[in-house]
């Protein structure tokens, strides 16, 4: 299992680096001091686990998940109790209290390879499924169909579909994970399209393409992704 | 008929005296409650500033996070470590049992932020820059006790800590005609600063400390640039 370390005390960071090579099943791939330097680690070595100081110079964190393009299991390591009810929302394996213990953080590590990552327990779903959502007092029963994109909102989503929308308590890269893959498209980090409701594509100024919807919403398509959408979209 | 008058005027002069004693045992019992007031509310802001100070102090991020670092310098470097657990328990006694006095010498105050600059430096590393320039010749100069400090404390958390790269913090003392003026500046983030109601609260907090403590002569003014966040403090000079 790859891992890699953030924290940006260097005392710290080398510190658990080395409790950590007492665990053999654990790839340490790379360690870093900031949220910045982490994303570029993350995206080069894909890490199955992270662990993640809460409290950074100018970036948390919690920012820094908000930035990750997949779900990797986290272990927060904090000297805080504070953030301990918000970890939840990132569906944190463990949350470590510094100064840690070998014995506690032996448990973590337990639970890390006890957890299947949460992607594998669910296959994801068929287009001509429905979700159920309940959003305050609505329940909408939504054929997977009938959405039009669904929106990054911080930890949650918010699903537009025929003429409504409703918020999910998860986040965009879980809720992703469960769509499929030849109908659905991440169009930004913000968006996910389903490729029916698009009626118009227009290359933008900026490299990538500019999709607009069935309902006459613009959005975005990043570089990044462009490529990828020209393959599904491709004979 | 004179007697009448004498009476008479003795009579005026008793009651102009009996009225002069219940006029000045009234007015002087006024003062002194007055001036057991001001003594009062002295008393009460000085505590407020040692339980503010202290739940700064041992605020648990700062605590956890030196007793984190120790943990971890008893293999990096034991020599290190012991000084780190001596300062960590000095600073702690300060806070707990040296504070109680009105004032202190500025040398004593200076040794308790260079321990809590020790600790921050192995948190901090490179990040933290430190410029002092207090002459030593200040040093028997009395302060009222944790206000250096808190300033200290407060631009490493409301500014260094939130830069990347860190940044410089400076400290400085000079004594102008009887006056004796500290200053306290740093670096700031560029993002907007979110803390400055926090930050707002324990200004006022010092400012009202020095209007009971020095009147008007007690004053703290802050400024801040595109740069730079500073903090400076004008008190008569006294000392021991």
């Amino acid at each position: 299992m790859k891992a890699i370390v953030v924290e940006d005390s260097r005392v710290a960071r080398e510190g658990l680096v080395r409790m950590l090579h007492q665990f053999p099943e654990l790839a340490l791939v790379g360690e870093a001091d900031h949220p910045q330097s982490a994303l570029q680690l993350i995206n080069e070595h894909h890490p199955d686990v992270i662990f993640l100081d809460i409290h950074m110079p100018g970036e948390s964190g919690f920012d820094l998940l908000e930035k990750l393009d997949y779900t990797p299991r986290i272990i927060f390591t904090t000297a805080y109790s504070e953030y301990a009810i918000r970890s939840f929302d990132y569906h944190a394996v463990d949350y470590l209290l510094k100064p840690i213990s070998q014995q506690r953080l032996a448990v973590a590590i337990e639970k890390l390879f006890a957890q299947p990552a949460t992607s594998a327990l669910q296959p994801s779903l068929d287009i001509n499924s429905q979700i159920f959502v309940k959003d305050d007092d609505h329940c909408h029963l939504v054929p997977l169909a009938s959405i039009r994109y669904i929106e990054s909102c911080k930890n949650y989503v918010r699903i537009y579909f025929k003429d409504q929308k409703a918020f999910i308590k998860k986040p965009l890269n879980q809720v992703e994970e469960r769509l499929p893959t030849r109908h659905f498209f991440r169009a930004n980090r913000q968006f996910v399209v389903n490729l029916q409701a698009i009626v118009a594509i227009e290359e933008a100024i900026s490299d990538g393409f500019v999709l607009t919807m069935d309902d006459g919403k613009q959005i975005e398509v990043s570089r990044r992704n462009a490529l990828s959408l020209k393959n599904l979209l491709s004979l | 008929m004179t007697e009448m008058v004498v009476s008479n005027s003795t009579q005026t002069t008793l009651f102009i005296c009996a009225w002069i004693f219940v006029y000045i045992s009234v007015t002087s019992r006024r003062r002194i409650r007055e001036s057991e007031l001001t003594n009062l509310r002295l008393q009460n802001s000085l505590r407020e500033a040692q339980l503010s100070h202290l739940a700064n102090q041992l605020n648990p991020h700062f605590l956890f996070n030196a007793l984190n670092n120790i943990r971890f310098m008893i293999h990096e470097n034991p020599h290190n470590a012991e000084s780190m657990v001596i300062s960590l328990s000095d600073m702690l006694r300060y806070s707990l049992e040296g504070s109680k006095k009105e004032k202190v010498s500025l040398r004593e105050e200076l040794e308790t932020i260079e321990r809590y600059l020790a600790l921050m430096r192995v948190q901090l590393e490179h990040r933290l820059q430190v410029q002092m320039d207090i002459p030593a010749s200040l040093g028997n100069y009395l302060v009222p006790p944790m206000i250096l400090q808190m300033l200290v404390e407060n631009a490493i958390k409301h500014g260094l800590d939130n830069r990347r790269e860190g940044g410089t913090l400076q400290l400085s003392a000079r004594l102008i005609d009887g006056l004796l003026t500290l200053n306290v500046s740093n670096d700031i983030a560029d993002k907007a600063r979110n803390t400055t109601k926090t930050l707002g609260i324990g200004l006022s907090n010092i400012q009202q400390r020095l209007t009971l403590l020095y009147g008007d002569s007690g004053q703290i003014h802050n400024n801040e640039d595109a740069q730079q966040f500073s903090v400076s403090v004008q008190l008569p000079g006294e000392t021991q």
